[in-house]
């Protein structure tokens, strides 16, 4: 059964679709946003297998909750990459939760059978994405400094708070507050900017 | 600084996520009365979008997207959100989990072995079942859709004069849905490079786009597009376009409904 897709139909109207349960405008709001939704995923969890399991259950989370998408608040596009950035964060955390118990494990029974499981290092795939990532932000918004930067990558792609960011980097953590606020003030003026520069 | 201005102040960290829960707890209960904060978290959320654009888009892998339109129709419409908590991420003190220690550890090796040789086992067979299961879910949901929208009440009813003897065809406006279903019999696909075109046609007015469709090998087309809800149709019409469709018809309408 053939489905019409106006050629002026925009991601809203798209919404709408699959908030009626229409599975083709599932299909195409794959079409347009999956690539992006995929490099997302890829670039926090690193490995392809994590990456597809995230991008699938977040597409089957937009089919169940279509309805809460609210255009008043921002656009699908951002909504979409929220929800992927979320479920790459779930599974992240999931997965060092899962590495922390067994190093628990390991500590109390070093000779166990769980010892050899733990792999506490990113994987070289993940450390290589971040690094091409930094090459581009650095690259993007070369008028953000690098440590204002770096902490929202952090707090973006490692799913860190700013409290977990001081830890992990030995810095105060007013310190952190203090670039992610002023960072984040900076590419609101970037984005902004660009936006005006699109045709 | 004014009361207000701090909390201003957490609107970026908060678009990242990275508050601290009961800091995220105490702005989440502020951001409830407060539009100014909350339009600053939309600001800056969408900005994440340039940290999107840096993670640079990838294809995904050839298959992903058949599974996620077979899950979603195996689910269904109205399946809980699964992230309707989305702020409660990473906080669900799942750690309980690893009170196993190694035991639970090991077995749980064991049993993954063990579910991974049996699924290995059947997968061929299941997922040839899936895909029949999902091809007939799929039918029906769009058949029991397309009945809604027909059978609904004050559903009007027009039928299309060709220009031509053939095609024929009926199209059903169902203005409580903001549904036309068009159903052409006799049509042949579109020929190489070209569409076909739906138009809604308000009485004095230009000409609205309702949608492309190609036609059929079987030279049926049966065809659901959205209408605007404040399009007051005089008449609906099919021309045949360039591929990709036309702002405005480029040719004489082959069929012609009256409202």
């Amino acid at each position: 059964m053939p489905s019409a897709l106006d050629v002026n139909e925009g991601d809203e109207v798209l919404m709408r679709r699959v908030a009626d349960g229409n599975r083709r405008a599932l299909g195409t709001l794959y079409d347009r946003h999956g690539e992006r939704a995929y490099g997302l995923a890829l670039s926090v969890v690193g490995r392809e297998a994590d990456a597809e399991e995230v991008v699938a259950d977040a597409f089957l989370q937009v089919w169940a909750s279509a309805d809460d998408f609210d255009p008043e608040r921002g656009k699908v596009s951002t909504w979409l990459s929220m929800i992927v950035r979320s479920r790459a964060i779930d599974r992240i955390r999931a997965t060092k939760r899962r590495r922390e118990a067994i190093e628990r494990s390991a500590e109390a029974d070093p000779e166990g059978l769980s010892a050899p499981l733990a792999t506490p290092e990113p994987s070289p795939e993940q450390q290589a994405r971040r690094k091409e990532i930094r090459e581009r932000l650095d690259a993007m918004l070369s008028e953000i400094p690098e440590e204002q930067r770096r902490a929202i990558t952090l707090a973006y792609f490692d799913g860190l708070t700013q409290s977990e960011i001081a830890e992990t980097r030995e810095i105060p953590l007013g310190t952190v507050k203090s670039r992610i606020r002023a960072g984040m003030k900076k590419l609101r003026t970037y984005a902004t900017e660009a936006r005006r520069g699109e045709p | 600084m004014s009361r207000n201005h701090e909390w201003l102040d957490l609107a970026p960290a908060y678009a990242l996520d990275a508050l601290d829960p009961a800091e995220e707890a105490r702005f989440e209960t502020h951001l409830a009365d407060c539009g100014r904060c909350r339009e600053a978290v939309e600001e800056y959320r969408e900005a994440t979008a340039v940290l999107v654009d840096a993670s640079s888009a990838t294809a995904p892998p050839p298959g992903l997207r058949d599974r996620i339109l077979r899950q979603a129709v195996e689910r269904g419409g109205s399946t809980e959100s699964p992230g309707a908590d989305r702020r409660a991420r990473g906080f669900d003190a799942d750690g309980s989990r690893a009170r196993g220690g190694w035991l639970a550890a090991a077995a749980g090796l064991v049993l993954a072995l063990v579910a991974s040789w049996a699924y290995l086992h059947e997968r061929d067979q299941r997922l040839a079942l899936e895909a029949a299961y999902e091809e007939s879910l799929s039918r029906v949901a769009e058949q029991d859709s397309l009945l809604d929208v027909v059978l609904g009440p004050g559903v009007r009813t027009s039928r299309f004069a060709a220009t031509g003897e053939l095609p024929t065809g009926h199209v059903f406006w169902n203005r409580a849905r903001q549904k036309l279903v068009v159903a052409v019999h006799d049509l042949p696909p579109a020929p190489e490079g070209r569409t076909y075109q739906l138009w809604g046609i308000p009485p004095g007015e230009s000409p609205v786009s309702l949608g492309l469709f190609e036609g059929d090998p079987d030279r049926e087309a049966l065809v659901t597009v959205n209408v605007p809800a404040d399009l007051e149709m005089a008449v609906s019409a099919v021309t045949e376009e360039p591929a990709g469709g036309s702002p405005q018809p480029t040719s004489e309408p082959f069929l012609v409904a009256d409202w």
